[in-house]
């Protein structure tokens, strides 16, 4: 478990736990903005490097600013047919999901 | 927050030493002189100190020791005294008890020769010494009968109740006389002699308890060397500390100089101001040796802050500057001047984020398509710092040609995607265009990805309810659909970037409501407005934020 330190916001932390087929079941709390974003990224990408599959649940995320929807459409399309996939629940809290339409890329999730 | 700008690394001490920095005012290798010196000068000092004082506690001892050995010495002299006294009186006595009876004489004084303590005996007549002794018992004495001598020796004996002693140390035999009668009335005198070694010489025996020191007796008050009468050397004056005491013996004294032959308190005491030289010297070098050590380390700690800090102060001026660069960037590419058109109004702002070193991606731009259209533009990069500004940079830019080739947005939005891509920038940019007509009152809105603006009429604030394409940077595929409305007379078309309406915990629409009520039924001019709906904002925008509106004067 990876903890990213804000000052008084709700604590960043993303809880790992491995699945039965071997997948990696991602969650991730509190805020998702300019600070907390690479803090996940790295992780994905440490993940992807090491050709893990991933389900990324980001229903525990409480506020998501234009890093935290970057990433979210980073992970929605930058899909690399070949290399191990990231799924990307569709749970979100409503404060998030707003943004998230009101961003247009609800529609990548539909498709997801 | 990290803070690190994405384009400038941080400045680390390998790289301030090649940029050529000022080394610290202090130079980290000179060896430091003052508290190592400092603790040496002490160190030896105490040592010395120290030294010097367990030396003369030492030689104050050993003074002291041998004045006692010399007081000794006179202890055993004074009590061979009555050795001396007593048979001479008793011989005196019987001498003239005995009308000068030779037999009994010679009879009673016999156990006393052969050096017990005399080696010589004779029965005088105190008034006709010039006769010579009456009887002689042992060896014949050396005092010479017929002469003043005798004769004023026997009558100071007689006259004196003292044991009167005469020596006879000129030439051998060496003797010391003696006479003790007991009352002046007697007629007669009992004289012994003892011997002394003609040499004038006797060892102390190696078991005797006097083994510690060498003596040197005299005859009188002083050490005359001509008075010298037994002595355990046989070189004098006895070398090194000594000590003198006179004992009062019979009419005279003896005079007797003592000299240690070794330490008398042992041999510790005289070697302890060594051992505390020695263990000084060694505790001195040490303790100034580690006192160099850690006034090094602390040098070298406090030059290693002082290089810490002017890496933090670089670190610093790179921040500055690069925020200075980002700051200039931006107010390079925000317009100065809005355009002027008749019939509308127009106004812009923006408003950097109080939060951080960083600069943001908002932005917004005001084209004149021709006389009577307008292009408005508001977009937000996002991210922070440099990149977002560059990406911000050749995204206008970009909508500057196309719409000035006569591109409509829903047209060349998707070509911006070929600017800005999101798996290898790891960037995407909402961006709202409006196009105005000013005559016609009509303004065709396309979003991608961005916050609908909010019309203002009579009526109130209402916020348009527009499809929203996907970002710029997702898709160059990506299709976007334009919406167009009717404005009344005198309405005000706002766009604006997140910035204005988001706050932390909060649903975005109760921002949005927010805005909607605080434009609706606000009379202010575009100005006032603009500047009203920013300051409303106050510490609740980290964000930066763009706001661009119009508005039609009739």
């Amino acid at each position: 478990m990876t903890e990213g330190a804000l000052d008084s916001q709700p604590q960043f932390a993303i809880q790992e736990s491995a699945e039965p087929t071997g997948r990696v079941h991602v969650a991730v709390s509190g805020e998702l903005d300019l600070a907390t974003v690479p803090v996940l990224e790295q992780r994905l990408d440490q993940l992807k490097a090491e050709n893990r599959s991933v389900r990324l649940d980001l229903s525990a995320v409480e506020y998501m600013d234009s890093t935290g929807i970057r990433l979210l459409i980073q992970v929605l399309t930058g899909q690399d047919p070949a290399g191990p996939t990231v799924e990307v629940e569709d749970s979100f809290t409503p404060a998030v999901r707003r943004v998230i339409e009101l961003v247009g890329a609800d529609r990548l999730l539909a498709g997801a | 927050m990290s803070g690190v700008a994405e384009g400038v690394a941080p400045v680390e001490a390998e790289r301030l030493e090649e940029t050529g920095a000022s080394r610290p005012t202090r130079d980290r290798h000179r060896w430091p002189f003052g508290a190592p010196l400092a603790v040496l000068v002490v160190g030896l000092t105490v040592t010395g100190i120290l030294c010097w004082i367990s030396s003369g506690l030492y030689t104050r001892n050993e003074t002291r020791l041998l004045k006692l050995r010399a007081q000794d010495v006179g202890a055993v002299l004074t009590a061979a005294l009555p050795s001396v006294q007593t048979p001479l009186a008793s011989a005196t006595a019987l001498a003239n008890a005995t009308g000068g009876n030779v037999a009994k004489f010679e009879q009673f004084v016999a156990p006393y020769l052969h050096g017990n303590p005399f080696v010589s005996v004779s029965l005088w007549q105190v008034n006709a010494t010039d006769r010579g002794p009456l009887a002689v018992v042992g060896a014949p004495p050396v005092l010479p009968p017929s002469t003043a001598r005798a004769r004023d020796f026997f009558a100071r004996a007689a006259a004196s109740s003292n044991l009167n002693i005469v020596g006879f140390l000129r030439r051998p035999p060496l003797r010391l006389g003696y006479a003790f009668t007991p009352t002046s009335s007697g007629s007669f005198a009992a004289y012994g002699e003892s011997s002394l070694p003609s040499n004038r010489y006797a060892p102390v025996q190696n078991n005797s308890a006097f083994n510690d020191i060498n003596y040197a007796f005299y005859l009188g008050r002083s050490a005359k060397p001509a008075e010298l009468l037994i002595a355990s050397v046989h070189r004098l004056p006895l070398t090194g500390r000594h000590a003198t005491v006179t004992i009062p013996f019979g009419d005279t004294a003896f005079t007797v100089t003592v000299a240690a032959r070794g330490p008398l308190a042992g041999t510790l005491p005289k070697r302890l101001p060594w051992a505390i030289a020695i263990a000084g010297i060694l505790l001195t070098i040490a303790a100034t040796l580690l006192t160099v050590v850690l006034v090094k380390r602390r040098q070298d700690a406090v030059g290693l802050a002082g290089e810490l800090e002017q890496v933090a102060d670089e670190n610093r001026r790179l921040y500055a500057q690069e925020r200075g660069i980002a700051q200039t960037l931006q107010h390079a590419l925000l317009p100065d001047t809005l355009p002027q058109l008749p019939g509308l109004q127009i106004s812009a702002r923006y408003e950097p984020g109080v939060e951080g070193v960083e600069i943001g991606g908002d932005w917004y731009d005001v084209l004149a398509l021709n006389d009577r259209r307008l292009l408005l533009v508001v977009g937000d990069v996002s991210g922070k710092g440099l990149q977002a500004a560059a990406t911000m940079a050749a995204l206008r830019f970009a909508i500057h040609a196309y719409a000035v080739e006569g591109q409509a947005p829903q047209t060349f939005l998707p070509k911006l995607s070929g600017l800005v891509n999101v798996s290898v920038d790891r960037q995407i940019a909402t961006v709202l265009c409006a196009v105005i007509d000013i005559p016609s009152h009509e303004v065709s809105v396309t979003s991608a990805g961005h916050l609908p603006p909010i019309l203002i009429s009579d009526r109130g604030g209402e916020i348009l309810e527009i499809p929203v394409g996907l970002p710029v940077g997702v898709d160059r595929n990506a299709s976007y659909t334009s919406t167009t409305v009717s404005a009344a007379a005198g309405a005000t078309l706002i766009v604006f970037t997140d910035g204005l309406v988001e706050r932390r915990g909060e649903n975005i629409d109760v921002g949005l409501e927010r805005l909607r009520a605080q434009v609706s039924s606000n009379h202010a001019s575009l100005d006032q407005l603009l500047t009203q709906l920013l300051s409303e904002l106050g510490e609740h925008a980290p964000d930066d934020t763009a706001v661009a509106g119009i508005r039609w004067l009739n």
